[in-house]
């Protein structure tokens, strides 16, 4: 178990008010409601689905950054570059980088991390799942319970986004977010367990829709 | 543990510049009868599986190596149909190596990948390429004979594909179907569409901005012929390519669009006009 004063950090590194640009982008869900195939009625079977894709994936390599060493940097750096080959589309990679990197920045200030701060000073590309578990594996915080925090933080981020997008309530919001989390839990004990190399992730429409993200005519997000 | 059934073919430039093609191994089902001059310039070599299908007993394996400055277009003579496993756990597999030499130019256009009902199949594809090398290579898959009802009725189809420029990686998909327990439907999946078709088109060493733009004209093909029925999207990739998806009501519809994709992406890519490989049945 770990101690208060970790989970209290933890805590604000998962909050969505952080400012790390998250509420900027949609991450292909805009295109998706732009198209007529999402909405609120299938909304929280989307999310769940989604986890078992996008979610496994991103949180078997925040899990993996859980558990480096500080004399490993170099090969977390490559696992940033291999997560960005496994990000096809422009758009959302480049938001998970950047918000990557406002993250390392931030968490590398507060913590007085040697290893976060060798991490921010190298200047490469690093993203935002993989920033999350090297911040959390600094504090001490199990890869696991660090994978499930994270990916609760991103879907709230999505649910937020779709607020925006549809005629979505707060209560029916937070409903959702409360169903999803034995499918967070799942995830999380799947992407712990796995090499992120291992995990499979099939999302071809999403990745059409993201790709199709600049092309639409009005945009409330940057992704 | 049984041996792959190999091919192995090399491109290579003779004395005079030309493009050759050399089999250097080809087992069965493998099957490769020469190359031809492609009118683009490319030396074609069509990939027969003469077993009619991948069975569940199979095992395959097949190299291409461009070497530099070496130009190539392999096509297949017809779908790649995977026939329903007869056995309870066997899954039939394919593995793909392919490399590309420096500024070497390699065209991949393989018919659409049928899973019949009942089937399971893994394939595996790693691709690198050397500084200059340029490739365009697209797929295309089915939820299985269209024509008869059979959609999503196998068992399992798996894919990795890894493409790395001068020893990076810049795309790796990794994705398994399971239609038996997954939903296929989702928004988060196929949606409403049945099949999906990816192409990519790369050059190592190129830059970024060139990528940006190539992004922008292919987009304006996207934005035409996206419909009710079907959808497209162009990206670029982190570096060194783009990738242009689609997913679709109908196979036609995603064949039509890959072969228009191709097209604009080769004569920017590399000022030729592209004409579609012969087939030789």
């Amino acid at each position: 178990m770990p101690d208060m004063m970790a989970l209290l950090r933890l805590q604000q590194f998962a909050d969505s008010a952080l400012p790390i640009g998250g509420a900027a982008h949609s991450f292909g869900l805009e295109s998706l409601v732009d198209a007529g195939l999402l909405n609120t009625e299938n909304l929280e079977a989307f999310l769940e689905d989604y986890i078992q894709e996008v979610g496994v994936l991103e949180v078997a390599y925040c899990a993996r950054s859980c558990e480096l060493r500080q004399q490993h940097l170099l090969t977390w750096l490559g696992w940033n570059l291999d997560f960005a080959a496994r990000r096809p589309v422009r758009e959302s990679r480049e938001a998970s980088a950047a918000m990557g990197k406002r993250f390392l920045d931030l968490a590398a200030r507060l913590s007085n991390s040697d290893l976060l701060q060798e991490a921010a000073e190298r200047g490469s590309e690093v993203h935002l799942a993989l920033c999350f578990g090297l911040t959390a594996g600094v504090m001490g915080i199990d890869p696991e319970l660090a994978a499930a925090v994270f990916l609760q933080q991103s879907l709230t981020t999505l649910i937020s986004c779709c607020q925006r997008l549809l005629p979505l309530g707060q209560t029916r919001a937070h409903e959702i977010l409360w169903r999803l989390k034995p499918a967070i839990v799942e995830a999380a004990r799947l992407g712990a367990d796995t090499s992120p190399g291992d995990v499979f992730c099939f999302s071809p429409l999403l990745d059409v829709a993201s790709a199709r993200h600049p092309s639409l005519h009005t945009r409330l997000f940057i992704s | 543990m049984q041996r792959p059934a190999q091919l192995h073919l090399s491109f290579e430039l003779d004395a005079r510049g030309s493009t050759i093609l050399r089999v250097k191994t080809q087992q069965p089902p493998w099957r490769v009868v020469r190359g031809f001059d492609a009118p683009s310039g490319e030396k074609l070599a069509h990939v027969h599986n003469v077993s009619g299908g991948i069975l569940d007993t199979d095992s395959l394996e097949w190299r291409v190596d461009v070497g530099a400055r070496a130009q190539a277009q392999l096509t297949s003579t017809g779908a790649t149909r995977v026939y329903r496993s007869r056995s309870h756990d066997r899954v039939a597999t394919q593995r793909a190596v392919v490399t590309l030499g420096e500024d070497s130019y390699f065209e991949y256009l393989p018919d659409q990948l049928i899973p019949f009902a009942g089937s399971r199949f893994e394939q595996s594809t790693r691709i690198d390429l050397a500084r200059g090398a340029s490739m365009i290579w697209w797929d295309l898959i089915a939820p299985g004979r269209d024509a008869s009802g059979e959609l999503f009725g196998y068992e399992s189809l798996s894919s990795t594909f890894e493409v790395c420029a001068c020893g990076e990686p810049m795309a790796t998909e990794r994705w398994n179907i399971a239609p038996q327990t997954q939903r296929l439907d989702s928004i988060a999946r196929l949606g409403p569409f049945r099949y999906f078709a990816s192409c990519y088109v790369c050059r190592a060493g190129e830059s970024a901005n060139y990528w940006r733009a190539l992004e922008n004209d292919l987009q304006v093909i996207a934005d035409r012929r996206t419909t009710a029925d079907v959808s497209w999207g162009v990206t670029s990739l982190r570096k060194h390519g783009l990738v242009v998806r689609g997913v679709a009501m109908s196979g036609r519809s995603l064949s039509d669009g890959l072969v228009e994709f191709w097209r604009a992406a080769k004569w920017i890519l590399c000022g030729r006009a592209a004409a579609l490989p012969r087939k030789v049945h």
